[in-house]
């Protein structure tokens, strides 16, 4: 419907009902009215005409009476006729003889009795038809409607023409223009800007026009970008509906897949897709849509497509799910990786060869700390052997050096083990519940020779609560506290080295933080090199490591440590002005059980060990091996059996049955675990105790058999000690009675006959040795125990005085495994060992 | 005869001013000094004109229509300058000339009696054309077939001094015939038909040519009882201080009308059929009816 009916609907509808609503309600209704109006004026007028013929009534004047209502229904045309009776009924106006009465509906009766001094007089009834008066009135109404009607269609056309110049015009106009720039022209002639809302509109038309023309040309450059962006993308880009159909796809696919584009749209999916994807994509998309479940949507994955010769291609596919008008359509981003996956499968082969390398290398490194430990245990150990036969001077001291060079280098060796064994996560921990101030008590106790050299103190700040165990790693806090104590003390030339310790609570309840700090007074470190120095094989300057020594792992090995207990080392220094390491261990256990196996352990000790006769099978194919272990035993009332390979042992054991088998894993031929299993296997040799001795570190690692086949586990170089300790376990013995007094001569080996220029020996014991013993008692700094011990051992070597060589030993092995309490029994025997020399010369 | 004219128009024009006057001007001075001027104006024509007065038989207007150029005419023939006097009723005319202010007049033969009798007045002229009688009608099928049936009845009248519808049978009635009636006077002769006609009354006194002039209906429903005693009608009376020459020549005016077609045709009007001389010997059986004992006086009498 045009606008111009829109307006003129109105107004003939409202015409129209105007129209009908007055002819039907209004006109009836107001004829009714006028009808009754009249009849009412009427009816007044008759009473007053009564009245003014009442005198002429009375008088009988009928000629006036006549007169007057001739002339009334002459004047008063609508007046049909006037009737006029007497009281007693006789019609005395008008003449005629037949009564006119009303003849038609229209015709309206009106009456009025005259009464005169309350006796009726006459009636006077008129017959009027007010039709015609009314019809007058009608007609002059329609006449008003008509111009009404008129004077309505005037104002509507007049109305409608100046709307279609208005709006109607200007409407159409920017409708022709909308439809052009629909149609891409935006060249369409716009309606004069008026000043009314047309205007506006046509100006705000204009307006929208030049945006869109704008924005049209932004949305082709644009568009044409996209397009070049995806025409020249390298990955496919394809759209599909939900039924799987193509909808767009780019040029890459052309590359990839080999179809040209055309060949794509209207196709679905499947086409590039090789069995038996193809079958089951429809069903992905179906599952998609009514679960929501994808394993694609939102997520890339690589997946396997079918070129158009036939190939599959590995595929890198994303697809994304955008909503367009109520249709979900599917995009999918695809990349060729064929390319990638060739790199990636070298890249991983590569990987694979490196990660052979490094463990070739760990092999090598394993192999290595074996091939150089287990001569350097022969060094070592017959070095030990040969001080006690060498007895010249020069000798010695070659001896000597042998001895250190190998101890120094063992250090190096292990040092590096560690962290080998550290970087390849192979380190256990072993937590139970120490006592932490004894600890620091023993560590303090350590250091207290080379702290008293230096001339510089050493406190320990327990705090109060630990009164109670914590559940640590006794061992590896104790290497973490003697490397960080060790260096503070060798680093601090005068003042103080303060080691405390408190408890933080932790997050968790029963669980705290524990704090052990480590202060000195010494010489500081440089804040460029703060971070270096806990990283392997760096220490605070080349000429510190000159002057210091040292492999400058220490505080590597202790970071890492602290690491993998939960912990971390902070570290606070100025230069010149000392350091202060603090370790934090987070969420330390407490424990009331204190753990007092290693007090046990410490309250065995060596020279109060009298094995009963037991007999023992050394198995190693190294000769100075077996040589080392017969020599630490020697002493004993133990018989040591030999084998030099796996066989050999068997047949001994067999034909033995030895106590127990030390037994040497790295063998020629049938190795220790073989033997292990035979001696497992074997119903008579079954209950045979195996310590089984090995100088790889990465040991258990490589072990196949079950611990429970093996009793013992030693690892080379053994210093005696160890041996003594471990055959502890599995052999009776007896406790000398002179332990508890303190006396040590009954466990210390008798062979005193044998010790050559004894009163020599005496005299540099009581003079040199004992001095050197004074210095370092209570001083556990280790390479000067290590030292005082190499001493002892040359010294016993030279005098062939077994006791002492056993002694010293016993110091060494304590030095090695940082045995404080040991080491301090040791040092604290040695008066002991001294006067049991004596005795012999008594 | 211009100056007359001129008298005349002049009149009217003074007459018109007052009238304009009285109706403009509030204030008594300017009243009485127009009035003054008025009654300057019109003194010398007062002295020439003679006043004549006509029974009030019809309206004034009709009375003025008729009687207009009557009298314009005679003025003319005789040279005797007459004016009509208008009367606005029969009681106000019979007051006026039994005081004589009228020189001559028109008036009922019963009128003349009277006014012969307080004011000497004299009839010149009457129509000798016809005669005044009264008739009773009753209705046409009414059981009335004599005068003497009416004796209870109730009879109408246009007004009791009606001469020909009322006196005279009335006087007859009471002399001649001696019945006892009841009088209805209904004012006019119409009314008497129509109430006749209608059945509201017995009997109606009217005359004749009331009678013809009623709507044929009316006639045709009404029968004629009794006519009554035949008198002269009505007369042009003198009041004696008129002197004889003017009478005379104002008595040949009039019959000198009734000589010409014109003249007859004014005269026609008035109505005079013939008009001749009177005297009132013409009157004398009139005068024996004792009709004064009927007369209904109003206002003096």
């Amino acid at each position: 419907m045009s606008l111009r009916i829109k307006l003129l609907l109105p107004f003939v509808i409202f015409l129209v009902c105007s129209l009908l609503f007055l002819q039907f309600v209004w006109l009836p209704t107001y004829m009714k009215y006028e009808e009754k109006d009249l009849q009412r004026q009427e009816q007044s007028y008759l009473e007053l005409l009564s009245t003014a013929l009442l005198p002429d009534l009375l008088t009988g004047d009928l000629a006036k009476i006549h007169n007057t209502l001739d002339s009334i229904v002459q004047e008063r045309d609508y007046w049909h006729s006037i009737i006029l009776t007497n009281a007693a009924g006789v019609r005395l106006y008008p003449l005629e003889t037949e009564a006119d009465e009303p003849n038609t509906e229209s015709m309206i009766t009106s009456s009025y009795i005259l009464n005169f001094q309350e006796n009726r007089v006459a009636e006077i009834k008129a017959i009027m038809h007010f039709d015609e008066l009314i019809g007058k009135k009608v007609r002059r109404i329609r006449m008003v409607e008509l111009s009404l009607i008129g004077i309505i269609a005037i104002m509507a056309f007049i109305i409608i023409f100046f709307q279609d110049i208005s709006i109607r015009r200007p409407l159409a106009r920017l409708a022709d223009a909308s439809v052009q720039i629909a149609a891409g022209s935006y060249d369409a002639v716009l309606p004069p800007p008026s000043a009314d809302e047309i205007g506006r509109f046509s100006r705000a038309f204009d307006k929208m026009r030049q945006t869109l023309k704008t924005r049209e040309s932004e949305l082709t450059r644009s568009r044409k970008r996209l397009a070049s962006i995806i025409d020249n993308s390298v990955d496919a880009i394809i759209n599909i509906d939900t039924k799987g159909i193509i909808l767009s796809v780019n040029k890459a696919v052309e590359t990839i897949f080999g179809y040209r584009q055309e060949e794509l749209l209207d196709r679905n999916i499947s086409i590039i897709m090789p069995e038996p994807y193809r079958h089951e994509h429809d069903g992905y998309i179906k599952k998609y849509l009514e679960t929501g479940q994808s394993h694609i949507i939102g997520i890339g994955r690589e997946v396997i497509g079918a070129h158009k010769n036939g190939s599959t291609i590995e595929l890198y596919l994303a697809v994304s799910e955008v909503h367009v008008e109520n249709q979900i359509i599917f995009t999918g981003l695809i990349r060729d990786i064929s390319l990638q996956k060739k790199a990636e499968e070298s890249l991983k082969q590569a990987k694979e060869e490196a990660e052979h390398a490094n463990r070739a290398k760990s092999v090598f490194l394993a192999n290595m700390s074996h091939e150089i430990r287990t001569p350097l245990n022969a060094v070592l150990g017959f070095s030990e052997l040969l001080s006690t036969m060498v007895t010249g001077e020069k000798e010695i001291s070659y001896l000597d050096s042998i001895r250190s060079s190998g101890k120094g280098l063992l250090t190096i060796i292990n040092d590096i083990l560690d962290l080998s064994k550290i970087e390849a996560g192979k380190l256990d921990f072993n937590y139970e519940s120490i006592d932490l101030e004894r600890l620091l008590r023993e560590i303090q106790q350590i250091f207290i020779p080379t702290i008293r050299q230096k001339g510089i103190k050493i406190i320990v700040e327990p705090a109060s609560e630990f009164s109670t165990g914590l559940i640590l790693d006794e061992i590896r806090i104790r290497q973490v506290l003697i490397n960080l104590v060790g260096n503070a003390v060798k680093f601090t030339h005068k003042g103080e080295v303060k080691i405390s310790a408190k408890m933080k609570k932790g997050e968790a309840p029963g669980k705290n933080n524990l704090s052990i700090s480590v202060s000195d007074t010494g010489i500081g470190i440089p804040k460029a090199q703060q971070d270096m120095i806990f990283k392997a094989f760096q220490q605070q300057e080349t000429h510190t490591a000159k002057l210091y020594g040292g492999t400058g792992l220490g505080l590597t090995i202790s970071e890492r440590l602290v690491k993998m207990m939960n912990g971390k080392i902070y570290l606070e220094s100025q230069e010149g002005n000392g350091s202060k390491f603090t370790v934090i261990l987070s969420d330390v256990k407490s424990d009331n059980k204190l753990t007092i196996m290693s007090e046990e352990k410490n309250g065995i000790d060596l020279p109060e060990i009298d094995f009963d006769p037991a007999s023992i099978l050394v198995v190693d194919d190294v000769a100075s091996n077996r040589e080392l272990i017969k020599a630490m035993l020697v002493d004993t009332r133990i018989r040591l059996l030999e084998a030099d390979s796996g066989e050999k042992a068997l047949m001994i054991i067999q034909r033995e049955k030895p106590d127990l088998v030390l037994l040497d894993i790295r063998m020629p031929g049938m190795n220790g675990f073989e033997v292990l299993k035979q001696i497992r296997r074997d119903i008579n040799t079954r209950n045979i105790k195996v310590i089984v001795i090995t100088a790889s570190i990465n040991f258990e690692s490589s072990i196949q058999t079950d611990f429970s086949d093996f009793d013992g586990l030693l690892y080379k170089p053994v210093s005696v000690r160890d041996i003594i300790q471990e055959l502890c376990r599995f052999l009776p013995y007896e406790i000398a009675q002179e332990t508890k007094s303190n006396d040590h001569s009954r466990a210390l080996p008798d062979n005193t006959k044998k010790i050559s220029n004894l009163p020599t020996l005496i005299k540099l014991i009581e003079t040199d040795i004992y001095t050197e013993w004074k210095k370092f008692k209570g001083v556990l700094e280790m390479d000067e125990l290590s030292k005082f011990a190499d001493h002892l051992i040359e010294i016993g070597k030279k005098h062939d005085a077994q006791v002492i060589l056993w002694y010293a030993q016993k110091i060494n092995s304590a030095i090695e495994r940082f045995e404080i309490d040991t080491i301090n029994d040791l040092m604290d025997q040695f008066p002991a060992v001294i006067d049991s020399i004596k005795k012999i010369s008594s | 005869m211009y100056l007359k004219k001129f008298q005349t128009a002049f009149n009217q024009t003074c007459a018109k001013v007052a009238y304009l006057c009285r109706h403009l001007f509030t204030t008594q001075t300017v009243f009485i000094i127009f009035f003054s001027l008025f009654s300057i104006c019109r003194e010398p024509a007062a002295e020439t004109a003679f006043r004549f007065g006509v029974v009030p038989q019809f309206e004034v207007l009709h009375i003025q229509k008729i009687w207009g150029p009557v009298l314009t005419e005679v003025s003319k023939i005789s040279g005797v300058q007459l004016r009509l006097v208008p009367s606005p009723s029969i009681p106000d005319f019979e007051k006026s000339f039994e005081k004589g202010e009228y020189d001559l007049a028109y008036m009922n033969p019963y009128h003349l009696l009277v006014a012969n009798k307080f004011q000497a007045y004299t009839p010149v002229l009457k129509d000798n054309g016809r005669w005044l009688y009264g008739i009773i009608v009753v209705p046409k099928e009414s059981l009335i077939k004599v005068v003497t049936d009416l004796n209870g009845k109730t009879i109408a009248f246009p007004s009791p001094n009606a001469l020909g519808a009322a006196l005279i049978p009335r006087a007859e009635f009471a002399n001649k015939f001696r019945i006892e009636y009841t009088p209805k006077y209904v004012k006019s002769h119409t009314s008497v038909y129509l109430n006749v006609m209608l059945g509201q009354v017995d009997a109606g006194g009217g005359v004749q040519s009331t009678l013809n002039r009623q709507k044929p209906e009316i006639q045709e429903t009404l029968r004629v009882l009794y006519e009554t005693v035949k008198v002269s009608p009505h007369p042009i009376a003198v009041h004696p201080r008129v002197d004889t020459a003017s009478v005379e020549r104002i008595r040949n005016a009039f019959l000198e009308l009734g000589r010409n077609e014109k003249g007859r045709q004014l005269l026609e009007k008035i109505p005079i059929k013939n008009i001749g001389l009177a005297s009132m010997d013409d009157y004398l059986e009139l005068k024996s009816l004792g009709l004064e004992q009927f007369y209904v006086t109003s206002g003096t009498k």
